[in-house]
């Protein structure tokens, strides 16, 4: 492998996604959550504790945001080369396949990471918080995280089931980082979101003002060691994406 | 060097390629087949794309699947034309040989002697999306050589191109195959094949047909079966003199003797013998229509052999003298 075609991927890649598109999808995923929360601000509500509106961004940027991102570049990232044909080009050069794994993956993860930052830089100039500014730096570190190990787990998806990535990518999201992740089970902490969500707590001190029955769904653990699990799980979701795209055939065409 | 021992690919219960055993040493190759014969299944198992279902295969003496080494030393032009193209053709070739792992800057100086060696010098930094087929075909050869490999593979080179088209690509082939470097050239367009190489692997229904030179695979076919028809006048001295020849296996007289047709084993002797009966002064000779030695007749004998239309001389017995009906 050379970090240079990755590389060569990655910058071919974000040239070639600059077309109207991409920038249209994009900012829509960037304004969706300042123009909600703007929309829910300029309506009389019942006070709300910092932790529930905090709670509402990061739901609405790290999950809403990135995994629709992800959905939409990560998840069809084989398919889309099949579909247009350009996949065997790249196939046949060395180690083409895994270099065109890592760099679209960059690249996806670059696209929802920047689409998620702007989101949150946006909310913050007019969120009514004490703790902005350390809200914003919470919500772009859990952005990176979570661009990072869903980028990597919609990829493994792309590579096993290409044809079907996207279908199999929203159905895992629903059932086990929709469901599973709010089970008060062990079954949670297998789930990217119960990390994610543990660390947004710990890391802006909400963690003792919620009530003590729904600490279940958080974990105990110092932050730490949730960024290493979630890091843990980015990489051995990439790095089993890498062997399985090397090990699958893919077809090309009829059997011509 | 490419070997292929008793492969056979399986698409589920698709067919891909049936059993084909086969050894190609350096040098030039026309993989020839009709649409669906596996001519793109016999090169995405040389360029490791697939794995055999049975078999081995072997390119420079190594396992393809899963070697990216092997990858370096071919280039392959694929048959599909890739969708998106909002990129200039030397963007997409410097992309494409820094995938092969050469450093950018030389990279671009390859692409763009590649870009124009295939004639594309003028309009490499146009927008791919503004090009013609033809255009795009070159570009596709252009990302293929540009990397100098040592076994050039094209799949369908010629498809779209126009006769000026047709003729330039045939030319770059040709100084590509002069050059001593190696070539396998999937084509069902068989006059244009013959141009560069004269040797063929012929392919239908994922066997391989037959392989060689025309002249290797018309001795192969020595015992297969052929129609000569001949009108004229003095047709009935022609076929007194050539219902003894032991290539003739049946002959029959058209109506009011206007002409004879017979199925023959085409070989030298009867062709000779023919040449002779028909140098008689009564025979006026106005339509002589035989078994053709082009590549177009061989492959076609070849297919008709195939879908079981035409016979081995195994199933025939000659005539005895004066059995013409």
């Amino acid at each position: 492998m050379n970090a240079e075609s990755v590389w060569a991927v990655f910058r071919f890649e974000w040239r070639r996604s600059l077309s109207g598109f991409r920038i249209v999808a994009w900012l829509v995923l960037a304004l969706f959550t300042p123009i909600l929360i703007l929309l829910v601000q300029s309506r009389p509500l019942d006070p709300v504790s910092e932790y529930v509106m905090g709670s509402v961004i990061f739901v609405l940027v790290v999950e809403v945001t990135c995994l629709l991102g992800l959905l939409l570049w990560g998840a069809p990232l084989i398919q889309a080369e099949l579909e247009s044909n350009s996949w065997i080009y790249l196939a046949v050069r060395p180690y083409g396949r895994v270099h065109l794994l890592l760099g679209k993956y960059a690249n996806a993860t670059t696209w929802v990471f920047l689409a998620a930052v702007t989101a949150i830089s946006i909310t913050s100039r007019f969120v009514w918080m004490v703790e902005t500014e350390r809200l914003w730096v919470v919500i772009v570190a859990l952005s990176l995280l979570s661009s990072l190990a869903y980028g990597a787990l919609y990829v493994l998806i792309a590579v096993v089931f290409p044809k079907k990535a996207m279908v199999f990518a929203v159905l895992y999201t629903l059932i086990f980082e929709g469901l599973v992740s709010l089970v008060p089970a062990t079954i949670n902490r297998l789930t990217i979101q119960y990390r994610l969500r543990s660390l947004l707590f710990h890391w802006m001190d909400w963690y003792d003002k919620i009530p003590e029955d729904a600490r279940i769904l958080l974990s105990k653990a110092p932050p730490w060691q949730d960024v290493g699990i979630l890091l843990g799980i980015t990489v051995s979701l990439l790095a089993a994406a890498v062997v399985a795209i090397q090990f699958r055939e893919y077809l090309t065409g009829g059997p011509d | 060097m490419f070997e292929l021992q008793h492969v056979t690919k399986l698409y589920k219960l698709v067919i891909g390629i049936n059993d084909i055993h086969l050894s190609l040493p350096p040098g030039a190759y026309g993989l020839i087949g009709p649409n669906g014969s596996g001519k793109t299944t016999l090169i995405n198992l040389l360029t490791g794309q697939l794995r055999p279902t049975l078999g081995r295969v072997r390119v420079f003496g190594e396992n393809p699947w899963n070697h990216s080494g092997l990858l370096r030393r071919l280039g392959y032009c694929p048959a599909p034309d890739p969708a998106q193209w909002n990129v200039s053709a030397l963007e997409w070739v410097t992309y494409l040989l820094q995938l092969t792992q050469i450093p950018r800057t030389e990279s671009t100086a390859r692409a763009r002697q590649a870009l124009e060696r295939v004639g594309l010098g003028s309009s490499m930094h146009r927008p791919i999306q503004t090009y013609s087929l033809g255009m795009r075909q070159r570009i596709k050869l252009a990302q293929a050589l540009a990397h100098d490999p040592d076994w050039l593979i094209l799949d369908e080179p010629f498809n779209g191109l126009d006769p000026i088209g047709r003729r330039e690509m045939t030319t770059i082939l040709q100084e590509w195959v002069r050059d001593g470097k190696s070539l396998l050239l999937s084509s069902h367009v068989l006059h244009e094949v013959e141009e560069i190489t004269p040797s063929y692997l012929l392919l239908c229904g994922g066997r391989l047909l037959a392989s060689g030179t025309a002249e290797e695979i018309a001795a192969d076919l020595g015992n297969v079966v052929g129609e000569v028809t001949l009108r004229g006048s003095g047709m009935a001295h022609v076929a007194s003199q050539m219902v003894g020849d032991p290539d003739v296996l049946s002959l029959q007289f058209m109506p009011h003797r206007s002409g004879i047709k017979m199925l023959v084993r085409s070989s030298p002797a009867f062709r000779t013998h023919l040449q002779q009966v028909l140098a008689a002064p009564e025979v006026v000779l106005e339509e002589l229509d035989t078994p053709s030695q082009s590549l177009d007749s061989l492959f076609s004998t070849l297919m008709k052999l195939h879908r079981g239309e035409v016979v081995s001389q195994e199933s025939w017995e000659p005539l005895a003298p004066g059995e013409a009906s």
